[in-house]
């Protein structure tokens, strides 16, 4: 099989655009949630890590002229930008041989609003075709294929997927190389809804978009993926204990070896805890992102895998484990060279 | 790639199981309806075919559609006759785009004042996924693909891939979309609907009609299924999924992406050449027909197939079921191998410009090769553009 190594990183988060701010915040203990007051008209008053205004986004791409893209893809295609750039990806000309595969746990809630509140509002007449073609859940992912120039395997998972699909389509040959990119976006009228289903009592949520380059082979220096699991229908200690033996396994590694765990959900906490002691783990407690960042669902798994590349110590493993908003359980084995 | 399709099921404008849909594609009938939101608009549409009791009377249309999807799914399962897969083993993929009118339902009760549901919301659009893995224990890896109108093809293909990788040894695939509000209002804009029933591959081809629908079927590794005597009813050789990278809505009119996608699928076929049957994407909108079509020309004059290469497009009797779409045409390409038939375009009477070895059929007819190889097409907004290739049971 292939090895599959993380090239480059790109994010764009509550902390502002470029992923060394983000990874400084964070490490400074930074804590990002704030309620969002006039930052997001029509929200719930609980806190939340909302991406500041992409005051870069025409410089950066001068090209595109207003009123696309839509939020939601400026914020990837900066993070996608910033990914291939940090991994020297030639892709002028386009490239068939490289990839995007995104994840996210709702479809595109912002653009929907502003698509069907005219029409409910004014009749037919109102509705916008250019915002029909923002609707789909792969847009960005389309927009990153299109105009960084990846017309390899495209593919958008909600809920969690998009990771174990990257992988597998590298470590096949089926790519020289992935944008893996995860997406969360906040919309008002969906945090409503959250807010009386009650889903907005444990974490902040938080907007991110994130983007790992990965590539296959790659050189010695770099962080390798060495093994991905996905499974289970529900956070539990069962479920974890079992995802995190397959994605050991699939790494063809052991505990032992590991020396940094970046955990998942608030809400899973003891659970998480729970399946790392019957595993064995005796190591430090796990790292969480959540409260510096917030619940970013879609991008959450691809930010701790970004932040375990960035932190584990050299000739050192970590351990990655994140819950897909449909309650599966991604687990991922990360290594460094000495 | 060699992997099983052991059960497949569908639910569409004609009815549940995949009898009912080659019933229909034998007899070449459509199941358009003419359709009339506002005063003075017209256009057609597929709907589900229900019996009473096939759906709670009081479902809203979020449990509707998880509903339709799960039962679709179980009748698949239950036709492969899956036992002693370990859950961890078992693998779902479904495709979706819109999924509901969920969203727009909750909108509109908060504008006119009254009271949204917001539990429609919750589970978003993996709850299909995540119920039918629920319904029949899978707990591998749940995947809702969401790739717009490919989606349902791309959750057939990704599962393929799973199994092909050794992560799993049974996979449930497919997927599902009944009509929403957003997706009808989208298209309307864009002025994308037939007004009398969509014709696709046809000159005078004048737009799309949409519909409901459903499909699954299951995988495994051929030596697998062989091994336990499994019904074999076809077998998927090969997959390609890409991004066309021209345009938002439109398609590369020089079908690069397409052409790419139908090579990748058909290069892991051992005889390619064996072409026999295309289910084209073909919604009947001007620019995709005719792109596909010259990109089917180009991948079968390469092939040198000596033909005939039968190129049809189902939409004009299933209706553009979006996330579905794809899964549903595999399933009636398989029932089409299996019973050796060529489908044809309904409502087709001018064909689009072709040369042989194409053959673009308005009507039915037996299908005479050999060792028939089918090639699936689907294509979404965003450039999502992916292809399978199939053979009958071996």
């Amino acid at each position: 099989m292939i090895d599959v190594a993380l090239a480059g990183v790109g994010a764009v988060t509550a902390f502002g655009v470029g992923w060394p701010g983000t990874l400084a915040a964070i490490r400074r203990g930074e804590l990002a949630p704030r309620p969002p007051g006039d930052a997001l008209p029509g929200a719930p008053a609980a806190p939340l890590a909302l991406v500041p205004p992409l005051t870069t986004f025409r410089d950066t791409f001068p090209k595109l002229r207003d009123p696309l893209p839509e939020r939601e893809t400026q914020m990837l295609l900066l993070a996608a930008r910033e990914a291939a750039c940090a991994a020297a990806l030639e892709l002028d000309p386009p490239r068939h041989d490289v990839g995007v595969t995104l994840d996210r746990a709702a479809m595109p809630g912002r653009v929907a609003t502003a698509l069907l509140e005219p029409v409910l509002r004014g009749g037919l007449r109102r509705t916008s075709p250019l915002l029909f073609s923002q609707s789909v859940s792969n847009a960005p992912a389309g927009a990153v294929a299109r105009l960084l120039g990846a017309r390899g395997p495209h593919l958008v998972t909600m809920g969690g997927g998009a990771l174990l699909l990257s992988f597998e389509a590298l470590r096949r040959g089926e790519a020289e190389a992935v944008l893996a990119c995860g997406l969360e976006e906040l919309c008002a009228d969906r945090l409503r809804a959250d807010e009386e289903n009650g889903l907005l009592r444990e974490a902040a949520l938080g907007e991110a978009a994130v983007c790992l380059a990965l590539v296959a082979g790659g050189s010695p220096g770099l962080p390798r993926v060495c093994g991905v699991a996905q499974g289970g229908l529900a956070t539990d200690a069962d479920a974890i204990e079992a995802c995190v033996e397959a994605a050991l396994t699939d790494a063809g590694a052991d505990l032992g070896a590991i020396s940094l765990v970046v955990g998942g959900e608030v809400e899973a906490v003891g659970a998480e805890d729970e399946a790392l002691a019957r595993l064995g783990w005796g190591g430090p407690a796990p790292v969480r992102l959540k409260a510096a960042l917030g619940e970013t669902r879609g991008a959450a798994a691809l930010l701790s895998m970004a932040y375990a590349a960035a932190t584990m110590p050299p000739a050192a493993s970590a351990l990655v484990i994140e819950f897909g908003w449909d309650t599966q359980v991604t687990a991922c084995v990360l290594s460094r060279a000495p | 790639m060699r992997i099983a399709v052991t059960g497949m099921s569908a639910w569409s404008c004609f009815g549940r199981g995949p009898d009912a849909l080659l019933a229909a594609l034998a007899a070449g009938r459509r199941g358009l309806g003419e359709q009339q939101r506002e005063p003075g608009d017209r256009w057609m549409r597929t709907s589900l075919a229900m019996t009473a009791g096939d759906l709670p009377a009081d479902e809203d249309p979020w449990e509707a559609a998880v509903h339709v999807a799960v039962q679709t799914a179980a009748d698949a399962f239950a036709m492969a006759g899956v036992a002693g897969c370990a859950p961890s083993r078992l693998a779902v993929a479904n495709g979706t785009t819109q999924g509901s009118d969920a969203f727009a339902a909750f909108l509109r009760a908060r504008i006119e004042g009254g009271r949204a549901n917001p539990s429609s919301l919750a589970e978003g659009a993996f709850g299909p996924a995540r119920r039918i893995a629920g319904r029949l224990g899978a707990r591998g890896p749940v995947l809702t693909i969401s790739t717009a109108c490919s989606s349902g093809l791309n959750a057939i293909g990704q599962a393929a891939r799973l199994l092909e990788s050794r992560r799993v040894d049974c996979a449930v695939a497919g997927g599902v979309d009944l009509l929403s509000f957003l997706t009808w209002i989208g298209f309307n804009s864009l002025r994308a609907l037939s007004p009398g029933g969509c014709r696709p591959l046809d000159e005078g081809r004048d737009g799309m009609s949409l519909g409901d629908g459903a499909a699954y079927v299951v995988l495994e590794r051929l030596e697998d299924a062989e091994r336990r005597g499994a019904p074999i009813r076809g077998v998927l050789t090969g997959y390609g999924c890409g991004a066309d990278g021209f345009h938002a809505t439109a398609p590369d009119p020089e079908g690069a992406g397409a052409i790419r996608v139908m090579r990748a699928a058909l290069s892991s076929d051992a005889s390619p050449a064996d072409l026999t049957l295309v289910s084209a994407h073909g919604t009947g909108t001007p620019a995709n027909d005719a792109a596909e079509v010259a990109a089917i020309q180009i991948v079968a004059d390469e092939l040198r197939a000596p033909g005939p290469v039968h190129v049809v497009a189902l939409k004009s009797q299933l209706g553009h079921t979006l996330g579905a779409a794809g899964a549903l045409e595999v399933v009636a390409a398989l029932c089409c191998l299996e019973r050796r038939l060529v489908p044809g375009t309904a409502g087709l009477s001018r064909p689009l410009a072709h040369r042989p070895p194409l053959v673009l059929p308005s009507a039915p007819a037996p299908l005479a090769a050999a060792a028939p190889l089918a090639l699936c097409n689907s294509f979404g907004f965003g450039g999502a553009v992916a292809a399978l290739a199939l053979r009958g049971c071996p």
